[in-house]
């Protein structure tokens, strides 16, 4: 009797490969619109693109449940960053976030529903968290150009304001929530168009 | 035209993560001017005369910008876009020549670099891939309009989840199509994720990149000193 | 002689189907020889294909009895990368099947997965590129390349590995005539050298000096076998009754210019169009009657869709004018007169089931007679709960005829929809438009299917280098 694959294969590779790109890319043009306000594109830019591309990762899950699949979404998330825009840090949550994703993933996760879920939960606490760390990181370099500038700490305070810990925490709860709200999107549209399409193995069979 | 300096794809990758790690410590505006000096040479030394010049201008405008904007307390997010694109400038100067690398190159290098082959391979189909998708959204946007849908902004506005399930759902279905098939065409092809390579351009990393590496590695480091030391600050 | 391929008894099916998608098939190739496989859409020539080259069961799943020996060697004992370096396989969809984005990274793939040495790799990408003729064209990006230069890199790419054989499956479906004759002499002269060809195809015309032997499938068995001879001197109506395409192309002669296009539902007036610095289209004057159907035709990149965009409102032109019942007409005006069934049929399935997908923004009701005359006339009336895309390339054009229909738009407009047809449902859609026509709606049809044209069209616009060249009426013998 033929063991059951645990671990992703070249097929699925690619799959995730194409799915990750298209994730990239519609984050990328959903965040556009909120890039105008601070604190539109720390709050809402993030949720909204979790919501919207739930139904990319949905598909992923469903499509590619091997061990090996959320870590190299976030590890092309990590490249992507990385090769683009050069921050080693933002990268490194990627892939650290990756590899939580995969941790909860294990022992039957990519069978189940739930666990999905809440590895989606764990990418959005990440994703929001990546560049909120770079912009801390640089926190001392920019505070410096200001002072310089002849601007005070008070005005210095509320430019960082947006990252304070009470601002990030509800950051993360919103894109936790987000991440429900897109799986459940995406599963939505998982069994009103893939399952019957036979894109994807329906649960009753 | 081959450029002056055709160094081994590791020394982009060295020389991008060098200056990540620049961002993190300098502090100073002139610290930065001096990275982006360097990496304006890399891109010389490259023929790349038209980026660097673009590149050049793109930096002038953002300092010129970020100088206009800083204290307008309601404008603070893009006073934050023009200085953190500006220092981006930097690692995508690095970039150039990536994203042109030739498949059996850019494996063997992940390969030398003890990445495993499922990151490589990944890259490729990201770089192969990325640039298709404005096509494959314009035609499914473009068929949409004749059943009615997305014919004006207006209407995609009032209407923007069905806009949304009618493009995303095709698209998707496409993607999972191409992948199945695209995996099939590599597979019998040889590509396998255990398999080693022989790329068809030789792979060596030469006593120039070394060179190439310390002298654009000592200059970062010694600007980074004299950032720390304040010797940058005017 | 030790046959190359050697098929017994093999019986595939795949997971959750109800019955297998080929049912004891047998089969021996020679080496050197040509085996030509064809049949009706869903007759399992695709799987075959698939068997041949490994990809069923290694990669696509299901359950495989029977047994295959290849160069004397069991399948089961060959792994998918021995099998392609035995047997090379070319695939329909040009697009899908390129992994690299320059043209000579796709011709060295193979070579650099298979640890060819260096030097060996120079002189074998030399040599395919001498003997595909694309020299030129290594430094260049996959998606600049024409269809039919697509398909010469993916032949080379597979080539590369001095296969004994290839395995073709429905190759000359999104080439054009030229092209199309091209890979025509290709093969032939693969056949020449000693190489063994299995190709699933549709088309057969230009295959008809090649073959040794015509296997056609049905239902996934072996119903009939020919050698050339005997395929050659089948008659039309023997071959329409397998549902299959013709061995000759059609004869068909062009007569009278059209030239006066006044009172047509839709001309297009010195429409030029200009991309990129490409002159895609220059001072094209065109038009289409009510009633009639007119095929537009020419060589890759002449022009034809860029054209049937500009006239439906997808492009906007950038010199010269539309117009729809003599009325100059702005693009999006355009757009609610006319429906543009585009190639890929993929991008333009939206909803998740046939009878949603018809009624798409029609304003006819599923209670409407026009609906289930429609429904029925296009044999669409099982299928209606079944997810579009669960459907045959054949079933999908219909689906998007019928929502065309039910929209009511004037001009109809089609994209190659007879490629990846086979003979029967080519003449169906041919049927079908022309019903369509009769019913006093104008339709255009791009196509390079000689036979389709033959069978469906009133006039012929030749496209060539962004020109008309010339627009007649046809003349069927």
């Amino acid at each position: 009797m033929k063991k059951a694959r645990k671990w992703i294969g070249l097929k699925e590779i690619i799959l995730v490969a194409l799915l990750s790109a298209l994730w990239i890319v519609l984050s990328a043009i959903l965040m556009v619109p909120f890039t105008t306000n601070l604190y539109l594109a720390a709050f809402v830019a993030p949720a909204v693109a979790l919501v919207v591309s739930g139904i990319i990762y949905t598909l992923m899950c469903a499509k590619s449940p091997y061990h090996g699949t959320l870590l190299l979404f976030c590890v092309i998330e990590a490249i992507y960053n990385y090769f683009t825009v050069g921050l080693i840090l933002v990268a490194a949550v990627n892939v650290l976030t990756g590899v939580i994703m995969e941790l909860v993933m294990l022992n039957g996760g990519y069978q189940s529903h739930k666990r999905p879920v809440i590895a989606y939960m764990v990418f959005a606490v990440g994703w929001i968290m990546a560049p909120a760390v770079s912009v801390l990181s640089t926190m001392a370099s920019t505070t410096e150009t200001l002072l310089a500038s002849g601007f005070d700490q008070a005005y210095i305070d509320s430019v960082f304001g947006m990252y304070s810990a009470g601002n990030l925490i509800l950051s993360c709860m919103i894109g936790i929530l987000a991440a429900i709200a897109g799986y459940a999107l995406g599963y939505k549209l998982l069994k009103k168009h893939f399952i019957p399409a036979g894109a994807v193995q329906g649960e009753n069979k | 035209m081959k450029p002056f300096c055709q160094a081994d794809l590791r020394v982009n990758l060295w020389l991008i993560f060098v200056n990540a790690i620049m961002f993190l410590i300098c502090a100073h505006e002139t610290s930065f001017i001096a990275l982006f000096a360097l990496a304006c040479l890399w891109l010389l030394l490259r023929k790349q005369y038209k980026k660097a010049a673009g590149f050049i201008a793109a930096y002038i405008t953002l300092c010129f910008l970020s100088e206009i904007l800083i204290g307008i307390r309601s404008l603070t997010t893009i006073w934050f876009f023009t200085m953190f694109s500006r220092h981006l400038l930097i690692t995508i100067s690095y970039v150039d020549g990536l994203a042109d690398a030739h498949t059996g190159t850019l494996l063997t290098v992940f390969e030398r670099i003890r990445l495993p082959k499922a990151a490589g391979i990944s890259t490729v189909v990201l770089l192969r891939f990325i640039p298709t998708i404005a096509y494959e959204y314009h035609a499914i946007r473009g068929s949409l309009k004749f059943r009615g849908v997305g014919i004006t902004i207006r209407q995609t506005l009032l209407h923007l989840p069905k806009n949304f399930e009618c493009t995303i759902i095709p698209l998707l279905m496409r993607t999972t199509r191409i992948a199945e098939e695209l995996s099939a065409a590599a597979m019998v092809r040889g590509v396998r994720t255990t398999n080693k390579i022989v790329s068809f351009d030789e792979v060596h990393f030469r006593l120039s990149d070394g060179i190439i590496c310390v002298i654009f590695s000592l200059y970062a480091i010694i600007v980074c000193l004299a950032d720390r030391l304040n010797m940058l600050s005017f | 002689m030790t046959p190359l391929i050697d098929l017994e008894n093999i019986t595939f099916t795949y997971p959750g189907a109800g019955q297998a998608s080929l049912n004891n098939i047998s089969m021996s190739i020679s080496p050197g020889e040509c085996v030509l496989v064809t049949g009706q859409s869903g007759c399992g020539k695709s799987t075959l294909t698939r068997i041949l080259n490994g990809l069923c069961p290694k990669f696509y799943e299901g359950s495989l009895r029977g047994r295959y020996l290849l160069d004397g060697r069991d399948i089961g004992n060959i792994s998918l990368d021995e099998i392609g370096n035995t047997l090379g396989s070319v695939f329909q969809d040009p697009r899908s099947q390129f992994f690299c984005k320059y043209v000579r990274d796709e011709l060295v793939l193979a070579m650099e997965n298979n640890c060819v040495p260096r030097a060996e790799m120079q002189e074998r990408l030399l040599e395919v590129s001498e003997l595909l003729g694309i020299e030129k064209l290594s430094h260049r990006e996959m998606r600049t390349l024409s269809s039919g230069e697509k398909q010469k890199v993916a032949i080379a790419s597979v080539f590369a590995m001095r296969p004994a054989g290839l395995v073709l499956d429905e190759p000359s479906a999104n080439l054009d005539t030229n092209a199309t004759a091209q890979l025509g002499t290709f093969l032939a002269q693969l056949k020449r050298n000693g190489h063994t060809l299995v190709v699933s195809e549709h088309r057969l015309y230009y295959l008809r000096d090649i073959f040794d032997r015509l296997i056609v499938l049905k239902d996934g068995e072996i119903i009939a076998e020919y050698t050339r001879a005997e395929a050659l001197s089948l008659t039309p109506k023997e071959l329409r009754s397998m549902g299959l395409r013709m061995f000759d192309a059609p004869e068909f002669s062009v007569d009278r210019s059209i030239r006066e296009y006044k009172n047509s539902p839709i001309r297009g007036e010195r429409l030029s169009l200009r991309l990129n610095d490409t002159q895609i289209l220059h001072d094209v004057d065109v038009g289409a009657a009510n009633g009639r159907v007119t095929a537009i035709t020419g060589s890759n990149g002449a022009g034809k869709t860029s054209l049937c965009r500009v006239l439906t409102g997808l492009q906007k032109e950038s010199s010269g004018m539309v117009y729809l019942n003599e009325q100059p007409t702005k693009r999006k005006a355009r757009i609610k007169h006319t429906f543009f069934v585009q190639q890929d049929v993929d991008y333009q399935l939206y909803t998740p089931s046939v009878e949603t997908e018809i009624l798409m923004a029609s304003s006819v009701s599923k209670a409407d007679p026009l609906f289930s005359d429609t429904v029925r006339y296009l044999g669409l009336e099982n299928l209606l709960e079944r997810h579009p895309n669960t459907l045959s390339g054949g079933q999908k054009q219909r689906v998007l005829i019928a929502a065309a229909i039910l929209r009511d738009a004037p001009v109809m407009v089609l994209d190659e929809p007879t490629s990846g047809l086979d003979g029967h449902h080519m003449r169906e859609v041919g049927k079908i438009l022309r019903q369509i026509a009769a019913d006093g709606k104008s339709v255009l049809l791009i196509t390079h299917d000689t036979e389709f044209i033959h069978e469906a069209a009133d006039s012929i616009v030749y496209m060539d280098r962004s020109k008309v060249s010339y627009h007649r009426e046809l003349i069927r013998e």
